[in-house]
Order: structure tokens, then C-alpha cells, then sequence
């Protein structure tokens, strides 16, 4: 179908490869918590991942609840199809 | 609380069924050393702990190993999705679809059930943290157990991602560990239990 | 009579004696010889010859005295430690992989990146 929208396995690999970012430097922070450059870091990776989370969203659905946004969607699309262990998901 | 993002924190995707190591990778989801039993420890331990750099430790571990779990599970389900009777009894698996059919229960490789007897919380933060370190080594060499006996690569993969993952938190429950001998004596870590004792009580003999 | 703990691993061998497993008996070993229970004396430097009732060659064991005190002095990277505690070297942010890297591999730490090699089954 012709459209604009991202491709959704470019956007969840975005999501995935910030998100792991996010996830080892949150880990080096619990321990070092006054390190000025894994902080940068996190900063850097933690923007990537929100703008991606929200972009992903609206064109494909929730995958947070804080990206599901019931005002722009007339049912209740968190619940919707592919979960993670299924075909298509992630 | 807990959230939840609909995603594997790393993808799987296995086009072939194998029940025969689904039998096996369970261990990884309800076995001795597996990421239920490590996610319940840190979660457990992290109550008491004075220090909140190891409290946040604790907590971050603690949930990305049920973000492990779920990969697991994924990994055992996509390793059995819609077996036949016929490929159930001859690879063996028939002795757990008995009992869960093609469901994900937390169980070892052996079929023991998962239990909490799998951990223990001991509330001195020197002695969960050797338990941590522990817990993460004996995941490691799990992984690598089943590294061992698996051809396929769509299952080796993300399960080499999920034993790195033990290595990374050896070292962050290892850092753990020096901020807790930081803030003890070093002349004795051992005079009291930060956890329980106010400070050394000094009643005892030196 | 020599047995499976005779059998020195390597860090013993370089603070004792006796890099031939029969020549000197492990310094707490409890030794019976010929059915009496004669205790070993337990040294205080890892370079002092071992006393005890049973006949044990000494040349031998003061040659490889000399040679294993001489490589083993002063071999301890955490030497000044406070004893009976563990301790991880402290990680420095360094050696960060480029993100995409970093999903492949499981660590953004290329230093805590440590592959499995072992034999048998798929890489």
C-alpha cells in the first residue's frame, strides 16, 4: 500500500537498539552515578528511544502505555495483535 | 510497579519446531538457574539493602530478568508451536503435554517444578551480593550448556545474548559489592550486618 | 603414601614447596605414618622446610623451595587487600560500541564483551 509511514521493522529496530542502549548504561549509572559521560549517553539514547516509541505508535500502535493514545484511536488498540512471541512481532 | 513494553528486549525469531531442546531451554525459564529464579532473588533481596546505589541495582536486574523469562518462554513456545501427537511422542515432550499442553509452566529440564527453595535472600547485603555473583555465573554456564547442544541458529542466537547479559551483571553485582565494602570497616566487614545492627555494638569482645 | 592431595594446583605451588607431589606433603595435611597419627607442622613462610616424623628427602625440596619462592614473591595483583572479602576491579566507561553493535554483541561495553568458544554445537 502506498504511504508515507516509516517501515515498521526499520522503527522497531530503532526502538530496540536505543532501548538496549538505555538498558546497559542504566545499569553502569545504578553503580556510577556521577559519571558525566554515561549520563550524556542515556540523555542521547533515552530522546532516541521516546521519539521512536511515539512514532511507532501512531502509526502502528501501543507499545507502552504511555504511548497509547485513545483520543486519536476510536477502540482500544493495546491489546491488539502481533504480541512479541507471535508472527510479525518483535 | 512494573510496566510492560510489548517488544522482547531482543528478538526471536525460531522458523523451526525442536521440543526435544525446548525440554532443555526450559530449564532457563523454571530451573535452579534460571531467570525466574534470578529475577525473584534481586527482586527479593532489594528490600533491606541500605545502599541505594546496590537497591537500584538490585531493581534493574531484577526486571530485566523478567524481560529474560519472557524470552525464554518465547523461545520454548516458538520450539513447539503446533506439535502433532506424533512429534509429541517421539521426541519425548508428551510427558509435559500431558499436564500443560503446549503452555509455558515453570519447570527444569528434569521436570521438577519451579520453587523459591531455588534462592534465598538472607538479608546481609555481603552475603546476597556472593549469592548474586554466584547466581549469575551458574546462568552463564546453563547458557553455555545449552550453546552445546543446539544446531540451529535462530536459537543460538538470542541465547548467546541472553549469557552475555549474565556477564554484564556479574560485574555490576561485583561493583555492588565494593560500594558495600566501602562503606564498612575494612579492618572487619564482617563486626555487624548493616541490614539488621544499628552499628558495632561494641558488647562483644574485639 | 601419595594420593589425589598431593595434587597441587598452581597458586599452591607457587607458595610451597614441592613441585614433585610426593616429595613433601601438603603443610595441613594430617599424615599417618606407618598407622601412628603424626601431625604435620604448619609453617609460617611458605619457603621453611616441613617438619615431621615421616622420612622425607630435603635436598630435593629446598632446590624447589628456592626456585618456587623466587618466582612467587611478591605475585598478587590485589597484594594489600583487606583479607577474607572478593573483589571486582571497578569498571571505567570506556570502549563503548557503536549502538547497533551493542544489540548484536548484548553489552555497549566492548571490555565486558566475552564470547563463548567452546567446543561442540553452533557459535
Amino acid at each position: 500500500m502506498a504511504d508515507n509511514r516509516p517501515c515498521r521493522r526499520d522503527l522497531m529496530n530503532r526502538i530496540n537498539t536505543a532501548s538496549f542502549a538505555v538498558d546497559d548504561v542504566k545499569l553502569f549509572l545504578d553503580t556510577h552515578p556521577c559519571d558525566t559521560e554515561a549520563l550524556e549517553y542515556f540523555h542521547e539514547f533515552q530522546r532516541i528511544r521516546k521519539a521512536a516509541l511515539k512514532e511507532y505508535s501512531r502509526y502502528y500502535g501501543p507499545l507502552t502505555i504511555d504511548t497509547a493514545d485513545v483520543d486519536e484511536c476510536d477502540r482500544w488498540n493495546w491489546i491488539n495483535d502481533p504480541w512479541p512471541w507471535q508472527e510479525g512481532g518483535c | 510497579m512494573w510496566n510492560y513494553e510489548k517488544r522482547l528486549q531482543y528478538p526471536v525469531k525460531i522458523t523451526q519446531t525442536n521440543p526435544k531442546m525446548a525440554q532443555v531451554i526450559i530449564s532457563q525459564f523454571g530451573g535452579p538457574d534460571g531467570e525466574l529464579a534470578a529475577s525473584m532473588r534481586y527482586l527479593s533481596q532489594r528490600y533491606t539493602m541500605p545502599y541505594k546505589e546496590v537497591t537500584g541495582i538490585l531493581t534493574d536486574i531484577g526486571t530485566e530478568e523478567l524481560a529474560h523469562m519472557e524470552m525464554v518462554c518465547v523461545i520454548v513456545h516458538q520450539l513447539t508451536r503446533d506439535l502433532t501427537p506424533e512429534e509429541l511422542k517421539a521426541s519425548g515432550f508428551d510427558k509435559y503435554y500431558v499436564d500443560h499442553t503446549l503452555a509455558l509452566w515453570p519447570q527444569a529440564a528434569s521436570g521438577a517444578p519451579w520453587t523459591a527453595t531455588y534462592f534465598q535472600s538472607k538479608g546481609d547485603p555481603i552475603t546476597d551480593l556472593h549469592e548474586d555473583l554466584a547466581a549469575e555465573q551458574k546462568a552463564r554456564t546453563t547458557y553455555e550448556n545449552i550453546l552445546r547442544l543446539i544446531n540451529d541458529p535462530e536459537v543460538a542466537d538470542p541465547i548467546r545474548f541472553l549469557r552475555e547479559r549474565e556477564i554484564v551483571h556479574y560485574q555490576r553485582f561485583g561493583e555492588s559489592l565494593r560500594i558495600v565494602q566501602d562503606r564498612l570497616d575494612s579492618k572487619n566487614f564482617y563486626a555487624f550486618n548493616p541490614e539488621f545492627d544499628i552499628r558495632d555494638s561494641g558488647k562483644c569482645c574485639k | 603414601m601419595p594420593n589425589y592431595r598431593y595434587n597441587m594446583p598452581e597458586y599452591e605451588r607457587r607458595n610451597n614447596c614441592g613441585s614433585h607431589p610426593q616429595t613433601v606433603p601438603h603443610r595441613h595435611y594430617q599424615q599417618s605414618c606407618g598407622g601412628a597419627r603424626e601431625t604435620v607442622v604448619t609453617v609460617q613462610s611458605s619457603c621453611e622446610p616441613v617438619r615431621n616424623s615421616c622420612e622425607v628427602p630435603r635436598r630435593e625440596c629446598r632446590e624447589t623451595m628456592e626456585m618456587s619462592c623466587a618466582v612467587s614473591d611478591d605475585y598478587d595483583a590485589i597484594a594489600g587487600m583487606p583479607l577474607a572479602m572478593a573483589y571486582v576491579p571497578w569498571q571505567k566507561w570506556r570502549k563503548i560500541y557503536d549502538a547497533e553493535k551493542a544489540l548484536c554483541q548484548g553489552t555497549i561495553f566492548e571490555e565486558l564483551d566475552k564470547p563463548f568458544r567452546g567446543v561442540g554445537g553452533v557459535c
